[in-house]
């Protein structure tokens, strides 16, 4: 029963095994391009489990920049994971003492196949085995590529030029995506545009966290404005 | 840089993603009606921070010449068209960053 529930969780996180070990691959390259220890990539992966987050840390690190500027970029950075969970509400309070594990594995990529399974025909507990196996899987593939591509990036002579691309390719992505799903256009394009205002003021990566605090206040104006409209 | 800096800075970071994973549980099981406001501003926050993060990840262009710009912009739209044809996250980050590399090794 577990073995055969286990192979299927392998089949299931298959498509996810491609992105992980070659995203993690660039991040470990990324984590000693920027002159940290290799097995700092194989930690971050672990205990963080966020591709987009992590990326952004690395930038912060390589710049020592403060603690509480990396604690609230962090916060912005994953702020769209705040309202995946409540997808899964039911289904990982149904999980005991697991559910505290599939909230920390809860990454867009388990979430997408977290979406899959409970839509599959199986028992309650079938499909509650096959969840935390895949969310398990996806953390491994990911601590494994990154710990590949951090020793690489340390002990073989690699051409890794360029390779912090993945980076701007995954965020182009995930706004692409984000794009489709909500259809929040304008506040994309506002967003980008008074944060190259800032950039090019400043002229300092420094820019990153005025002008995500500048989105929030326009955000906290735009719902204000809307409720007064309302009433 | 550290070491008790890095270790702190990855504590932190791990804890405040989790912390975003674990807010509706932590607000729902006390059975409280999310604030209108936040429901809002969480709603459209990700995509004003994943537009700014783009800006961010490109920070080291200059337009002074061209190598500092089109490998970045023909990239650039190569994850586009490949992610709007076939909306596969690991093919147009793969093709992108290969791309990228390949001008960065022919013309840098």
């Amino acid at each position: 029963m577990e073995k055969g529930s286990f192979k299927e969780a392998v089949y299931t996180s298959l498509p996810v095994l491609g992105g992980y070990s070659v995203l993690g691959f660039a991040f470990g390259l990324l984590v000693v391009g920027a002159a940290l220890p290799w097995y700092s990539a194989t930690l971050m992966s672990l205990v963080i489990f966020a591709g987009s987050g992590q990326f952004v840390l690395v930038g912060l690190l390589a710049a020592t920049a403060p603690l509480t500027s990396i604690a609230l970029t962090t916060l912005m950075v994953n702020s769209r994971h705040m309202f995946y969970g409540l997808s899964y509400i039911d289904f990982f309070s149904s999980m005991g003492k697991k559910r505290w594990y599939m909230i920390f594995s809860l990454t867009d990529e388990t979430y997408a196949l977290l979406s899959l399974i409970r839509e599959e025909e199986k028992s309650p507990e079938e499909k509650r085995t096959l969840a935390w196996m895949v969310a398990a899987l996806n953390h491994l593939y990911w601590i494994g590529g990154s710990t590949a591509g951090a020793l690489a990036g340390t002990y073989l002579p690699m051409v890794s030029e360029g390779v912090e691309f993945s980076m701007t390719a995954l965020f182009i992505v995930i706004l692409i995506e984000q794009l489709i799903q909500q259809k929040t256009y304008a506040i994309a394009f506002i967003s980008f545009f008074s944060a190259l205002l800032i950039y090019l003021y400043m002229q300092s990566s420094a820019f990153l966290f005025p002008s995500m605090v500048l989105m929030l206040l326009l955000l906290f104006a735009q719902y204000q404005i809307e409720e007064r409209g309302n009433r | 840089m550290s070491m008790s800096y890095l270790a702190l800075a990855i504590i932190i970071a791990s804890a405040i993603t989790l912390a975003t994973r674990a807010f509706p549980f932590l607000l729902l099981s006390h059975r409280q009606e999310i604030p209108g406001w936040l429901m809002f501003v969480a709603k459209r926050l990700p995509v004003a921070v994943i537009a700014i993060l783009v800006l961010y990840s490109l920070k080291h262009v200059t337009f002074d010449s061209l190598t500092n710009w089109v490998g970045e912009a023909v990239s650039i739209a190569v994850v586009i068209v490949v992610h709007l044809f076939k909306r596969n996250t690991l093919a147009s980050v793969l093709l992108g960053t290969l791309c990228y590399m390949t001008f960065v090794a022919l013309f840098r």
